[in-house]
């Protein structure tokens, strides 16, 4: 297969393991003491208490000092008297990817390949970013420094020497030697496969210019997740079940995301773009696939949409109370749009993942809880900034972990 | 078992290599009680070494990283470790009972000593393997707990103690086969060379 790093990690002496069953008593051979430090970080999430101390607070400098006193104390000791909120947000998730960068180092195969799995989403949006920033000539130094701390590889300053419209000597150059090379490999590969063979190089340039970076990063990230499905089916049970379980979900929403966003684009939902454009966007995974896939790929309205997820309840109720994207009216502050719903269940699904030992779902599930830790902070401290009442519903809206 | 002018002569090894055997119990039933016996004593003591190790490695694994960000279970989780410990103290002391049941063996047997060799070999193996693999399973057991143990009390110490009882009672497997092992060497005795 095309996808080479499950074939790099394949072969090696974990697959005579694999023939016994990595359960309890052989878990702990290998990931025994990672597994219990990301168990012994859980007690570090933000209770319910300190998020009502939040949104007591009165200015972000009250903000921070209620911060201070929880888990993230040591990352924000040393702020001077104007904390903003984009510090803010780097700092957290500066204490994030710190710990991950402890707990890759002390891993060992196959959980270094999941890790390095898990953050190859973020790479991906890095190098997006950053591919189209050195585009839009902004400066390279201000590029890396808001590069999301998760998915920083050393090649990633390397996109600089390389002019980012040749995408496929940016591809030769600098992107074969990283670690999300394949994805770029294979996305080229789509790209010139849906054009002619007689067309020459300079349109081929052109039409790589004028890609769009959302286009880009949704494929890459559609493959992404097919790779780290089929990575996953070769883990052990416990965590093939989690695993599936959350990335079938999480392909799901992409597919939902992607045709309810296009709803109202003309150009995406024409006949001819929804089986090519649209079809490349969707991951070929999820409880949707390939059952309803016919129907999705012929939606125009959100009636449509609604109908084709109708065999499956939780996407049906998730649907049921959405916004119409082609009515603009309806949306609104206190609207539950899509996003909401799917982190909602989605937070619901990676506390589950806590409830069961000797899985790697754990490190996925934290990753992600903490992310959203950190979207819920930054979100109470817009509100406190903007010194919103405190009988604005947005108040509500953020997401706890582990409630019942 | 060769009968040589009504007496039986061990550790005759050219008598033994030259041997035809037309069936596996003329096979198995040449094999020296001594054997059975040693491998008895091997058996208990290996494999409940074998589980103790398992289990320690289990439970040690998961404390180490508990404690990283809950110190304080340090001191009280090590009771698992103690508990793990205690398994293979019991292969220990079943293998020294075993050991003093073994006597140098006479020269010559009459039939009536041979009876009773063999059947304390027989005893003595499958005695050590009764208390070798109970203990085996019980010291994996104990490691499994052990590590839920640790990490459920870096979560909320109140639950330590309750999952200390599960604990318990799964060390209580060990000392299940050690007894019944004490009670399936009650007659065996081996004849000694002073007769």
């Amino acid at each position: 297969s095309e996808m080479c790093i499950r074939d790099r990690y394949m072969g090696s002496k974990i697959k005579i393991i694999k023939f016994f069953v990595m359960d309890l008593t052989f878990f702990a051979i290998n990931d025994g003491y990672v597994e219990a430090i990301i168990r012994g970080l859980r007690a570090g999430f933000l209770t319910p208490d300190v998020y009502e101390a939040l949104k007591g607070t009165n200015s972000l400098q009250d903000f921070k000092t209620v911060l201070e006193d929880t888990d993230y104390g040591p990352y924000l000791g040393s702020e001077i008297q104007n904390v903003s909120i984009s510090v803010l947000r780097s700092r957290l998730k500066r204490k994030l990817a710190d710990e991950f960068s402890y707990i890759q180092g002390q891993c060992v195969e196959p959980l270094a390949t999941f890790l390095r799995l898990m953050q190859s989403q973020y790479m991906i949006d890095n190098i997006v970013n950053i591919i189209e920033g050195v585009k839009n000539r902004v400066d390279f130094d201000y590029l890396i420094s808001q590069a999301d701390p998760l998915g920083v590889f050393p090649e990633l300053k390397a996109i600089k020497s390389v002019d980012p419209e040749n995408y496929s000597e940016l591809y030769s150059t600098v992107l074969i030697d990283t670690p999300v090379g394949p994805y770029f490999m294979k996305f080229l590969e789509n790209v010139m496969e849906a054009l002619n063979e007689n067309i020459s190089i300079n349109e081929i340039q052109a039409l790589f210019r004028d890609i769009q970076p959302e286009f880009i990063r949704t494929s890459l990230k559609k493959m992404w997740l097919e790779d780290f499905y089929e990575f996953c089916q070769q883990m052990n049970p416990i965590t093939k079940e989690f695993m599936e379980d959350i990335l079938k979900f999480e392909a799901d929403c992409k597919t939902i995301q992607v045709i309810y966003n296009s709803i109202g684009n003309k150009e995406l939902s024409s006949a001819a773009n929804r089986s090519s454009k649209r079809k490349q966007l969707c991951p070929s995974l999820g409880y949707l696939y390939p059952d309803v896939d016919k129907d999705i790929a012929n939606v125009t309205t959100i009636e449509g949409l609604r109908d084709a997820v109708r065999h499956i309840q939780q996407y049906r109720e998730m649907l049921r109370d959405v916004p119409d994207p082609l009515k603009r009216e309806e949306f609104s502050a206190d609207v539950r749009g899509l996003d909401d719903m799917m982190y909602e269940e989605e937070v619901r699904k990676y506390s589950l993942a806590f409830e069961e030992q000797a899985h790697y779902a754990v490190f996925y599930a934290y990753m992600k809880l903490k992310e959203q830790e950190i979207r819920n902070v930054i979100w109470l401290a817009e509100m406190v900034a903007r010194k919103l009442p405190r009988s604005n519903k947005g108040w509500n809206k953020i997401l706890i972990p582990f409630q019942p | 078992q060769r009968r040589v002018h009504g007496e039986y002569i061990f550790f005759d090894q050219l008598e033994l290599m030259s041997t035809n055997y037309t069936s596996y119990s003329q096979l198995f039933g040449d094999i020296s009680p001594y054997a059975w016996a040693n491998m008895g004593i091997a058996l208990s003591l290996g494999l409940s070494i074998v589980g103790a190790a398992w289990g320690i490695f289990i439970t040690g694994a998961s404390l180490l990283g508990a404690s990283v960000k809950a110190p304080r279970i340090r001191s009280k989780n090590l009771i698992s470790v103690i508990f793990c410990e205690a398994v293979a103290i019991y292969g220990l002391i079943f293998a020294i009972i075993l050991s003093g049941r073994l006597q140098t063996p006479p020269m010559t047997m009459s039939p009536s000593q041979l009876a009773q060799a063999t059947f304390s070999g027989y005893s003595l193996f499958w005695a050590g393997v009764s208390v070798g693999v109970s203990n085996f399973a019980c010291g994996i057991c104990v490691g499994v707990t052990g590590s839920g143990c640790a990490l459920a009390d870096a979560q909320t110490p109140e639950t330590f103690v309750k999952v200390l009882i599960i604990e318990i009672f799964g060390s209580a497997l060990g000392l299940f086969g050690l007894i019944v092992g004490i009670i399936q060497i009650g007659s065996a005795y081996f004849p000694s060379a002073k007769q």
